[in-house]
């Protein structure tokens, strides 16, 4: 695709937010209207032998059909063309860059030029994002827009998380493992007001990001550097809380146990670990919309935490009393004959031995 | 001999059976979307004339949200498959 196909900077920029109005309307109608009539129209019945006739009789139904089409293109006409995202940060790439080139306290930012991403970084473009979040300095800035609407993007999600944490113990060193551009970092911040926070990320833009858009009243007490989750080289046992928002659903299965063991490294006796992500959802047409997901949104790694013995994982790191809890992002997100699609979120909580032991 | 792309684009996704029906989707929607940007364009121009030329009045977020839904729910809602009128099936 090529620029903008009008000259007049103004009308640039109102068409596209005009194009990104219509894409955001378009998926409220996807996830609110087309969801409701998929529901009515697939209802289990006893016709269906098993779960496997009733997937097939989803998958092959055309209200599906268009509900999967209509996300897989919604999503990228959001980040791609004339008028998606990507375009839309460039058009003011030089405005962009001198904002996140401004001085930054001492000790706020630290990127590791010689950080080598792992292999699995770089085999998609996650969310459909081209290029990801690696390379380019404004991709945070696109991720920042991207998740900007839509309930991922809402800051009330991070708040109540935050919340529902440090109201079992009140941390004073909190690590976020891929912050991203930093709101689930300041949502921790602020609920625990003496807390220092770090927060890492593989992604230099997320973090320069992050770091440049930290609230005023947080920044004595937030940090952002550039790391690998599974081997950051933080001192053991130096954090009351370890966390993660939206992280585990993004690494192979095989990441995410090196990223339990490594939690309990991090976390002292008798601190939390603490990991907001998603569980496959028990109803069944919403676990084939949610499975679906993976493919269509470019998330090839969705389900493979969830094929982990997290109590047992989290056992051999060294935790107890854990917990996995449905989450509400929203006041009414958990009701059963909720009228829209949403993610199944779900917190996982754990408990580090006081005495530190661990079963092996 | 020319280098050999080393990452070629992935052949899209399709969810219908004929693969050009997800094409012409893709055609379509953008249409739908190049509609809807010509629309707010013209109510631009139509809110400068009715201030004889002045500067048009800011643009009232909540009205343009509204609208966009309105005109999201005329284009997609063929889509739903649900007859508006009980008829035959």
């Amino acid at each position: 695709m090529t620029g903008p196909h009008t000259t007049n900077r103004d009308w640039n920029s109102a068409d596209a937010a005009a194009y990104q109005r219509f894409v955001c309307a378009a998926r409220v109608f996807w996830s609110n209207d087309l969801f409701a009539a998929l529901r009515r129209q697939v209802q289990r019945n006893e016709d269906d032998p098993g779960s496997q006739a009733f997937e097939a009789r989803v998958e092959a139904h055309p209200t599906h059909r268009m509900f999967a089409w209509l996300e897989r293109h919604l999503q990228r006409m959001r980040y791609s063309g004339p008028f998606g995202l990507v375009e839309g940060v460039n058009r003011d790439r030089d405005t962009l860059l001198a904002a996140l080139s401004q001085p930054l306290p001492e000790g706020m930012l630290r990127l590791d030029p010689d950080l080598s991403p792992p292999g699995y970084y770089g085999e998609y473009d996650i969310h459909q994002h081209p290029g990801g979040l690696r390379g380019d300095p404004l991709a945070g800035v696109v991720y920042r827009d991207a998740v900007g609407s839509g309930v991922v993007g809402k800051p009330a999600l991070h708040q109540r998380f935050a919340q529902l944490v440090t109201r079992r113990r009140a941390p004073a060193r909190i690590l976020d493992l891929g912050c991203g551009f930093g709101r689930s970092a300041w949502a921790f911040a602020a609920a625990a007001p003496s807390a220092r926070v770090v927060g890492i990320d593989l992604s230099a833009s997320c973090l320069t990001v992050a770091a440049h858009e930290t609230p005023a009243a947080l920044r004595e007490r937030v940090t952002f550097a550039q790391a690998d989750a599974v081997a950051s080289g933080l001192p053991a046992a130096s954090f009351d809380l370890v966390t993660s928002t939206m992280l585990l659903h993004e690494m192979p299965e095989s990441v995410v146990r090196e990223l339990i063991a490594e939690t309990g490294r991090l976390v002292a006796d008798g601190g939390i670990v603490a990991h907001l992500d998603f569980l496959p959802p028990r109803d069944p047409l919403l676990r084939i919309l949610f499975e679906g997901h993976a493919r269509r949104n470019n998330e090839p790694f969705l389900l493979q935490h969830s094929r982990i013995d997290v109590a047992d994982a989290h056992a051999r790191a060294g935790f107890s009393t854990l917990e996995t809890l449905d989450f509400a992002e929203e006041d009414d997100a958990l009701d059963p004959g909720l009228p829209r699609w949403r993610l199944p979120w779900n917190v996982i909580v754990a408990t580090k031995n006081v005495d530190g032991g661990t079963r092996r | 001999m020319p280098a050999r792309d080393p990452d070629p684009p992935r052949p899209e996704q399709t969810f219908f059976d004929d693969p050009v029906l997800d094409r012409l989707m893709g055609a379509t929607i953008a249409l739908a979307a190049e509609v809807y940007m010509l629309r707010s364009r013209l109510r631009a121009v139509e809110r400068t004339l009715a201030g004889e030329g002045r500067e048009p009045p800011a643009i009232d977020e909540e009205a343009e949200r509204r609208d966009a839904m309105a005109f999201v729910e005329h284009i997609l809602g063929p889509t739903l498959g649900e007859q508006q009128s009980r008829g035959p099936l």
